[in-house]
């Protein structure tokens, strides 16, 4: 479906805390290249409290966010501050750029709307043996009763309300921003996740573990093909872990088929950033 | 009891006891360095552990060949533990440090943690990544 290549960097919106990803073409290349598949949290306008056909935006956590920044293929912007600052300073030649993605939307819409409705009627032809070419009108009598593009009426309409006249609801406002602006706004990397960083390093995927009393489920491939292996928890170095806690997490990983992961950093006695990850995988011995 | 009647010594003994008479392990020992977790060194009666794809390996071998999946023990490293304790990453990792060991596959200990009950569970931690057996 893909029309245009997904813009690399990625670009991740800072929104109220959370990390965002609009784009649809970006979230497939960071779930294709970059093993990170986020949580889908969009959800339909008109039933906004259902929760089992999510969409677009995909919400990445804190530190998912900083290891991408931090391999350069992604980026951060502070979205409120961004839109406050170009809203507030109209800039004509913004605006006009705005204007033209929304119509090149909208022909991009309409074109594959035609050609859809072009295969369809081709397909009832040659069910009922009706040669193709007195048909041939069809798909533009329909384009032009959806979409008005009858080239007067719609410069017309153009000039009192531009946004109105277009047929297309955009999903997202991010060619509104410049990179310019975005580059102003940029928003500040989120703590980091050393065994989290360690898992995308290591082409794992990772889905919340809340479900099993973890902080990741810990995948070996795309989550939609495969079975989690671990379910996975980060500590400090030094910090306490109750053997109650290792106990009930290693039972309960065994009792779905997976194996408990316990890991954390490392420090590095010569003070280097990026100490080395240490990780331990338990599981029920069945004795 | 052991010799030096610490609380650590005698969750070693009893873990020592129960792989004993419990679970039939022989050639039982505690070995314990200066400054270090004492840890139990034992045989138990049949294999205890095998990686997912060394049994694949195995009983594709067995339907082929007819060559039994192999079962016969190997000798385990066992930390002894109490609920009542915490421990850290960096305290699993110096036990890992301490454990010479040769082979293709990843360290691993047995975690036998003693309630006050004298129930004893235990658990295989492995050093590093190593994905769940196929139950």
């Amino acid at each position: 479906m893909a029309t245009a290549p997904a813009p690399s960097p990625a670009r991740i919106s800072m929104i109220a805390g959370r990390y965002l990803v609009f784009d649809a073409d970006t979230a497939a290349l960071l779930r294709r290249n970059e093993n990170v598949n986020g949580t889908l949290t969009g959800t339909a306008p008109q039933q906004p409290t259902q929760n089992i056909f999510l969409g677009l935006p995909v919400e990445l956590r804190p530190e998912e966010a900083e290891a991408l920044v931090r391999r350069k293929v992604a980026y951060l912007v502070d979205d409120v501050a961004a839109h406050q600052s170009v809203l507030r300073n109209p800039d004509p030649d913004a605006r006009k750029a705005y204007l033209d993605s929304l119509k090149t939307r909208k022909q991009t819409a309409q074109r594959v709307f035609a050609e859809q409705n072009a295969k369809r009627a081709a397909e009832v032809a040659e069910r009922h043996g009706v040669p193709a070419s007195r048909l041939k009108k069809l798909p533009n009598a329909d384009d032009d009763a959806l979409f008005s593009s009858n080239p007067s009426e719609s410069s017309s309409r153009q000039q009192d309300g531009a946004a109105k006249s277009l047929g297309v609801t955009p999903t997202s406002s991010g060619s509104l921003i410049s990179r310019e602006t975005e580059r102003v706004f940029g928003a500040e990397k989120p703590a980091e996740g050393p065994l989290c960083r360690f898992l995308l390093s290591s082409g794992y995927y990772m889905t919340p573990g809340l479900r099993f009393g973890a902080k990741y489920s810990v995948y070996p491939g795309d989550p939609l093909r495969f079975h989690a292996h671990f379910m996975a928890s980060q500590y400090d170095w030094d910090e306490e872990i109750p053997i109650l806690d290792i106990v009930a997490g290693g039972r309960l990983a065994t009792a779905v088929k997976k194996a408990f992961l316990i890991g954390g950093q490392e420090p590095r006695l010569d003070a280097s950033p990026d100490g080395k990850v240490r990780t331990f995988s338990l599981e029920w011995a069945a004795m | 009891m052991g010799p030096s009647h610490s609380p650590v010594a005698d969750v070693a003994s009893t873990v020592l006891r129960n792989l004993q008479d419990q679970h039939d392990w022989i050639s039982l020992h505690v070995k314990s360095t200066a400054g270090r977790r004492p840890l139990i060194r034992g045989l138990p009666p049949r294999r205890l552990y095998m990686h997912p794809d060394d049994q694949i390996a195995a009983l594709t071998r067995e339907k082929a060949t007819g060559e039994p999946v192999p079962s016969d023990p190997e000798y385990e490293w066992v930390l002894a533990v109490h609920p009542e304790e915490k421990w850290t990453l960096g305290g699993f990792a110096s036990v890992f440090d301490s454990i010479y060991h040769v082979g293709p596959r990843a360290k691993r200990i047995l975690l036998a943690t003693v309630h006050n009950d004298s129930t004893v569970v235990y658990y295989l931690m492995h050093e590093g990544m190593v994905k769940p057996r196929q139950n």
